[in-house]
């Protein structure tokens, strides 16, 4: 008689080896659902290559915490004590206070080496990191993060748009300079404390392109300008910062930011022409929808508020660019065409509201 | 005729835009065609084509006697 079937008694208990296992005897459907648990998972056995694209969710990535806490270190020795560990867990990245994760001098501690974190939670007021202290000393400010740290964040890996709010802010300072037009060291084509680009180099010769330091928002903003009156085209250009792939990108060009689909505007003065014109680029197509004799020496504003966009060349009347739900960050940058100028008087976001 | 003005000198073309009497603004489109920002009695393609040796010349001239090599019609004297 075959024996098809071994009763629940008939082996002892942890009788089955692997080494009595054949190779692919077991099959994924002989193991129960859920019944691979956490501790039949060896240290580091699950590898990227068996976790499928798009399978890590954001609810699987630990919330980030940063908790400043004063810690004693003793040199050569991997614990450490405080007043208590509760706020503290497994696996949080070690840093100084000030934020270095360096032990050179030039970042005052010399304790906490690169890379250190917490490799166990001994007891209420005692923790082990997995490097050993470079140095001692009795409450120091230490830094304790945890989830997305700044150990995962490559160096200029954050773009503007992953900037805190303040720090996107719209500023009167022309940055980023590029050389147009055959410009080099010889020109300098940004001065007052960085305010003004100019270049009066003859007609079409050299030239500088600048950005202002940050974006528009998507709120209420102001600024003003003066733009140069002379042979070439002075002013600005204002884009949608949706319209560009990377703003960071050191190749990024400075063209007229017409581009499909997003909207743009221009500010362009000049005497030859003499003209005061405002162009709008509605992501298809370019239209003159000011247009001015050109103007010597008046303030210019481009603002916006509750979602309406302004627009005043000197004491021309005010131009309404857009009636309702401007919700665009702008990005500005100067209009490059030696003799040519463009002063910034003020360039800031409006954070409680315009007027 | 030049079809496309891509890769001159926008200074050189400015000269000779002035040697054709044109004194108001022109510039290069990144196209390579000529931009008369709206300006309909500006000299033509034909007639700037004319000029652009006569330019190019002037231009080199003016280069060679400046440490910053410009050419451009108008540019200040170095200092």
């Amino acid at each position: 008689m075959a024996l098809d079937r071994l009763g629940a008694n008939a082996l002892a208990s942890d009788s089955v080896t692997a080494a009595k296992i054949a190779n692919d005897a077991v099959s994924v459907a002989d193991i129960a659902d859920g019944s691979i648990t956490t501790a039949k998972l060896a240290d580091n056995a699950v590898t990227g290559a068996k976790i499928g694209q798009h399978e890590v969710k954001t609810d699987n990535i630990e919330s980030s915490t940063s908790l400043h806490v004063d810690c004693t270190y003793t040199s050569g020795d991997n614990t450490v004590t405080t007043a208590s560990t509760s706020s503290l867990a497994v696996g949080m990245e070690i840093h100084h206070s000030h934020g270095s994760n360096t032990t050179d001098a030039d970042h005052n501690g010399n304790i906490i080496r690169a890379g250190t974190r917490i490799s166990s939670i001994t007891n209420a007021t005692t923790f082990e990191m997995t490097i050993a202290a470079a140095g001692s000393g009795t409450d120091v400010l230490t830094h304790f993060t945890s989830g997305v740290t700044k150990s995962k964040i490559a160096d200029s890996a954050v773009s503007i748009k992953k900037l805190a709010d303040h720090d996107q802010a719209i500023e009167p300072l022309w940055t980023r300079l590029h050389y147009n037009a055959g410009a080099n060291y010889t020109h300098q084509l940004i001065s007052k404390q960085g305010t003004l680009i100019s270049a009066a180099n003859g007609n079409n010769g050299p030239a500088g392109i600048a950005r202002l330091k940050g974006t528009t928002g998507h709120g209420d903003f102001i600024i003003m300008w003066t733009p140069g009156y002379s042979w070439g085209y002075s002013g600005i250009y204002a884009a949608d910062v949706d319209g560009f792939v990377n703003l960071e990108d050191p190749a990024w060009m400075y063209s007229g930011g017409q581009n499909t689909g997003y909207h743009s505007y221009s500010f362009m003065n000049n005497n030859s022409n003499n003209i005061a014109n405002i162009y709008h680029w509605n992501g298809s197509a370019n239209s003159l929808v000011q247009n001015n004799t050109g103007l010597n020496g008046n303030t210019w504003r481009l603002w916006r508020v509750n979602g309406v966009l302004y627009a005043k060349a000197g004491g021309y009347a005010n131009y309404t660019l857009q009636a309702a739900n401007d919700r665009r960050d702008y990005v500005i940058w100067n209009i490059s065409q030696s003799p040519n100028s463009c002063e910034i008087i003020q360039a800031t976001r409006m954070p409680s509201g315009g007027a | 005729m030049i079809t496309t003005y891509k890769g001159k000198s926008p200074a050189v073309v400015a000269r000779a835009a002035d040697l054709c009497g044109w004194k108001k603004m022109v510039s290069i489109d990144m196209d390579g065609t000529l931009n008369w920002w709206g300006e309909t009695d500006h000299p033509t393609n034909s007639e700037i084509d004319a000029k652009l040796s006569e330019a190019q010349d002037a231009f080199d001239a003016q280069a060679s006697k400046r440490e910053d090599g410009n050419g451009a019609l108008g540019a200040p004297d170095e200092e």
